[in-house]
């Protein structure tokens, strides 16, 4: 290894002179590194930039989210009233959004609602949860954490990131200028047959990104395969590449039929081919089951990875062995291959009731490695001397949430319940818990946890934490108040409601308020941080997994010689972690550990 | 090639067995050792077998055409020979001409996880769209269009029979269907005049189509039609 | 057997301008990944079809006898039947191409690597001239631009039909397409002296994607022509 290569990948190599921003030299060495970081094969700057990138696609669909809780904060209402003059008129109040004429049409305030909540759940679903773990955090840290210098096909990840970024910008501009109304589902026959915005554009956005989804999965599973450190065997990986396995495993089969589904709405739209439109002999509900085939999946693809990154920070911060190891292990890919099997359940009401029962039926199969990975996070948690830090805070609240949107799931996939829930904001709720509690709030997790480690700088813990407990706050106070708006049937997807919602309603829009100030809070702490962090050094949390071995940043090929496993990623009981001092750590007595373990 | 020569040595049977073993490629020291150890292992393609499988391949092409063309199957017959003969197909180029008879065996096992896929995508789907028939209470006979109850005796009493459902009788006279009960009553109550308020209700009523929810709703004056109701599936109203 | 080299990540091959990637132990690693990689590829490529054959199960069950009635009238097997023979050979003369690069016969891989493009250009040749257009001719279309009049059902069924033929079928093309692309590619990589014994990687993963794509057409041929 050369000693060039020895530096921060971070490290800017481009001679930008004294002259400051305004200079020509300044602009020379920033072209310079530009063009580095445009081209580069190293994982970690892909990673890097797919993490701004996706973390920006969440601000997007956020503020649509925010507009939309907005909208919602009073119910439109439409009456007759009697003005100053004496004269009775129209009077409309609740109504947020301005309609306005377009070249299709008069966009009316539904309309408009309409487009905002596609536009936040595509963002969200295709540009943000799909790809923030796998391939931002898992680009970043999943050959560091198996030994290895990069990811099996280099030149194959930056391809991906590229493309995810054509993709991106397809979907981001047919959202805003276009619009689409059909929600991130495109369901059938409203999609093939609306003339409004620009579902075509939209649907070849989403069928780009998914080439990329499938080409990272594609990466990770042969980097897992051919790449592990020498001495690594399956059973010594941690639990964030066995949890990145499976999502990629998930990703590489169930993503192909999203893009022949999406092919099939484009070729529907332009040669009107007729499989889903039942005028020249089609079936609308067949595209529900091809959507839905991998939409499925995708779910799991959203918080797979975020369990991966669970199990890491309960570990770490816990300083203790993960209790049930393999069986975390295993349950990832359980919940990948029970993740196929179970698509029907989103289609209770609209397909046959034999299929329904198997569905049904089925779709309780996926609680069980769901329960097997929480008891074990608890029982690792169980007497273990647990360092309150804003990492430790965000897989506490994670344990919370994602318990109640779990245990929430159940009442929707009995079909009697089911079909007094159905597309109520019960469901809103729950996959929100789910996705929002469990996904997004692991992602904050593991900015928080990995943070120290790709910048080399350490942020304000202390106001960090005050954010994570105002992000759990707000997000609770938004999302639980619509299990109840759910169950008394408010409908989702709508602009407005009956009067009696209005309370609940109210307090949900102040909560996104204080999940939003939560999240702006730790925007700030982490620019804080970049300009003005102290320097975190290598391990900071006392981790034992190979990222805790090199530097902060890491170097540009992960590390100085090829790192040779001596210890498994969990041994808290056995190995004092890089870079502590052995006094600072006591250690139980080995041949207790060893006994207790049966070695 | 004189990589043909070494193919059953153990050296070579360690190389190509499961990838999960990887600690096999590694010695004591945890020194990588096993790239060296099948390092020249490429396996050169045999022409023979190649071309044997091509005449095997066009073969049962042409057996498929002659099936498909002058061999008549009852059912699905001529449908499942077409479809087993292509799997045989499919199976034989994947095994020779790609190789994966002589690859590692991950590579299989990658194929056999994605054929699983396409299978259960399949056979799920149908599994829905194949019994919707069964279960639509028009077509299943749950519903028949004119009224399909019929008044039997059920220990010692008169019922109505809605295929296995029972409900309880309506006193009217035995014999007549419920639909049929249903309308003299409407009729004896004046229906005529109060359906004009309904619309269509009357007038669909009189064709008797039980299976459109508005005239099983619109009748409610008839007592007798609350039995055929309770027992009339919702389902031909989307939810 | 050969003497093999004691440390092969330091050593390039002395033949090749070949060096394996920076991040591989050996070149075989590098090797079997990409194949690996290929393999999930092809993965996906056949998911992606399923698509296809999903919409074709579920209206073949739908409308059983239409569609047999549709698929005798509107497609004519011999030429289906010629093209799959096509395939076929083109599937056995890329894998003697490989044959050749791994034997280190130049020009035996480049020969056959161009017959196999003969056959693939073949197909498209085929399909294009004697199938789609005198289909676009009659307008035996897909779906809405149906204008054909009524086919032998008298229904909208057969445009269904149609229209599954049409989407899968021109996907196949396209397919067939892309590897005319790739084979002629692999044909100037292997006069440049790119692919020799040790290094016939990115031939061998073209065979593997030639292969499906045949493939795909061992199913759609029996499935459309025929039974259809």
């Amino acid at each position: 290894m050369s000693a060039d290569h020895d530096v921060s990948f971070l490290k800017p190599v481009g001679d930008y002179g004294q002259g400051g921003v305004f200079s020509a030299q300044w602009w020379r060495g920033f072209t310079t590194d530009f063009w580095r970081w445009a081209t580069t094969l190293d994982h970690k700057k892909i990673g890097v930039m797919y993490l701004c990138a996706t973390l920006f696609a969440f601000f997007l669909g956020g503020v649509a989210a925010l507009m939309l809780r907005a909208e919602l904060f009073e119910p439109t209402i439409t009456q007759q009233v009697t003005d100053a003059a004496g004269n009775v008129v129209t009077k409309t109040t609740g109504e947020l959004f301005p309609g306005w004429q377009s070249t299709q049409g008069t966009v009316t305030t539904n309309n408009f609602y309409n487009r905002l909540f596609s536009l936040h759940g595509t963002l969200m679903v295709f540009l943000f949860i799909i790809p923030a773990v796998p391939a931002a955090f898992g680009n970043i840290f999943l050959p560091i954490m198996i030994g290895a210098k990069d990811v099996a096909f280099p030149r194959l990840n930056l391809m991906s990131w590229y493309i995810y970024l054509f993709g991106g910008i397809f979907a981001v501009y047919s959202l805003i200028a276009g619009g689409v109304e059909t929600g991130w589902t495109f369901y059938t026959p409203y999609s093939t047959s609306t003339q409004w915005g620009s579902v075509t554009s939209m649907v070849l956005g989403a069928f780009i990104l998914g080439f990329s989804s499938i080409l990272t999965g594609m990466n990770f599973i042969v980097t897992v395969h051919k790449l592990r450190a020498p001495g690594m065997g399956w059973f010594d990986m941690p639990l964030f590449v066995w949890a990145a396995y499976a999502t990629s495993i998930i990703q590489v089969l169930a993503t192909p039929v999203l893009a022949i589904t999406l092919l099939m709405i484009v070729f529907e739209r332009t040669f009107r081919v007729g499989v889903f439109d039942p005028a020249l002999g089609g079936d609308p509900v067949l595209f529900q089951h091809f959507f839905w085939f991998y939409s499925h999946p995708a779910v799991y693809i959203m918080i797979v990875p975020a369990f991966g990154i669970v199990s890491e920070l309960i570990a770490v911060h816990c300083h203790k062995r993960l209790f049930g190891y393999k069986a975390i292990a295993f349950s990832s890919i359980g919940i990948a291959a029970v993740s196929f099997l179970i698509w029907g359940h989103h289609m209770f009401t609209a397909e046959s009731p034999a299929a329904n029962v198997i569905f049904s039926a089925l779709t309780f199969l996926v609680g069980l490695p769901t329960a097997i990975k929480v008891f074990n996070w608890v029982a690792t948690m169980y007497k273990a001397s647990i360092t309150w830090n804003t990492p430790m805070l965000y897989a506490m609240s994670f344990l919370f949430n994602f318990t109640i949107g779990g245990l929430t799931g159940p009442p929707l996939a009995v079909l009697s319940t089911d079909i007094h829930l159905h597309d109520t904001y019960f469901v809103v709720a729950h996959f929100h818990y789910v996705m929002m509690g469990g996904s997004v709030i692991a992602v904050l997790g593991a900015l928080h946890h990995w943070w120290p480690k790709f910048t080399g700088k350490m942020y304000n813990d202390k106001a960090a934490r005050w954010m994570a407990v105002l992000v759990f706050v707000g997000f609770n106070i938004t999302f639980f108040t619509q299990f109840f708006l759910g169950t008394h049937g408010m409908p989702r997807r709508y602009a407005t409601y009956v009067p009696e919602f209005t309370h609940l309603h109210q307090i949900s829009t102040i909560g996104s308020w204080v999940l939003a100030v939560g999240l702006f809070g730790h925007l700030l702490i982490f620019a804080q941080s970049l300009v003005g962090g102290r320097p975190a050094g290598r391990n900071p949390w006392g981790g034992l997994t190979l990222e805790w071995y090199t530097d902060s940043p890491p170097i540009e090929h992960n590390f100085p010689h090829e790192p040779m496993l001596t210890h498994g990623p969990y041994d808290y009981d056995l190995v004092v972690p890089p870079g502590w001092d052995p006094a600072d750590y006591p250690l139980p007595d080995p041949e207790t550990v060893r006994k207790a373990h049966g070695h | 090639m004189t990589e043909q020569d070494s193919h059953d040595t153990p050296q070579h049977l360690a190389a190509t067995g499961d990838d999960l073993h990887h600690e096999e490629m590694f010695d004591n020291d945890g020194h990588f050792v096993g790239a060296h150890a099948h390092a020249e292992h490429h396996h050169v393609t045999p022409f023979m077998p190649m071309f044997m499988t091509l005449v095997i391949l066009v073969t049962l092409t042409i057996i498929t055409v002659f099936t498909a063309e002058y061999v008549h199957l009852p059912g699905f017959g001529n449908l499942a020979l077409a479809l087993i003969i292509a799997c045989i197909k499919g199976t034989l180029v994947a095994a020779f001409f790609m190789h994966l008879l002589y690859d590692k065996a991950i590579n299989t096992v990658v194929v056999i996880a994605s054929m699983f896929a396409v299978l259960l995508f399949i056979v799920l789907t149908m599994t829905d769209i194949g019994t919707r028939k069964l279960h639509e209470p028009l077509e299943s006979g749950e519903i028949v269009v004119g009224g399909g109850a019929q008044w039997v005796e059920k220990n010692g009493k008169q019922v109505v029979d809605v295929k296995g459902h029972y409900a309880p009788a309506y006193d009217a006279a035995p014999g007549k269907s419920v639909l049929d009960a249903a309308r003299e009553a409407y009729h004896a109550a004046g229906g005529h005049e109060a359906a004009a308020d309904h619309g269509d209700g009357a007038a669909s009523a009189d064709t008797g189509h039980a299976a459109e929810p508005a005239n099983a709703d619109h009748p409610t004056e008839a007592p007798a039609t609350d039995g055929a109701h309770a027992n009339t599936p919702a389902s031909t109203e989307p939810h | 057997m050969t003497t093999v080299p004691v440390n092969m990540t330091k050593k390039p091959e002395p033949h090749e301008t070949y060096v394996h990637g920076h991040h591989w132990r050996s070149a075989e690693d590098e090797k079997d990944a990409a194949k690996l990689g290929m393999w999930l590829f092809l993965g996906t490529e056949a998911l992606m079809f399923s698509g296809f054959f999903c919409a074709y199960a579920v209206f073949r069950m739908l409308y059983f006898d239409t569609w047999h009635e549709s698929s005798k009238y509107y497609l004519n097997w011999k030429i289906g039947g010629f093209n799959t023979l096509v395939l076929l050979i083109s599937s056995f003369t890329i894998v003697q191409a490989i044959r050749g690069a791994q034997l280190g016969r130049k020009m035996m891989a480049f020969w056959y690597l161009a017959a196999t493009n003969v056959c693939a250009l073949t197909f498209l040749v085929v399909k294009l001239g004697w199938e789609y257009l005198p289909k676009i001719q009659k307008g035996e279309l897909p779906g809405g631009f149906f204008t054909y009049g009524h086919g032998p059902a008298g229904t909208t069924h057969d445009q269904v039909f149609l229209g599954i033929y049409w989407v899968a079928t021109a996907t196949h093309g396209l397919h067939v397409l892309i590897g005319v692309f790739i084979i002629g590619w692999c044909m100037i990589r292997t006069m440049k002296g790119h692919f020799g014994p040790k290094n016939y990687m990115f031939l061998e993963n073209t065979g593997l994607y030639w292969h499906i794509v045949d493939i795909i057409w061992i199913f759609l041929f029996p499935m459309l022509y025929l039974v259809g």
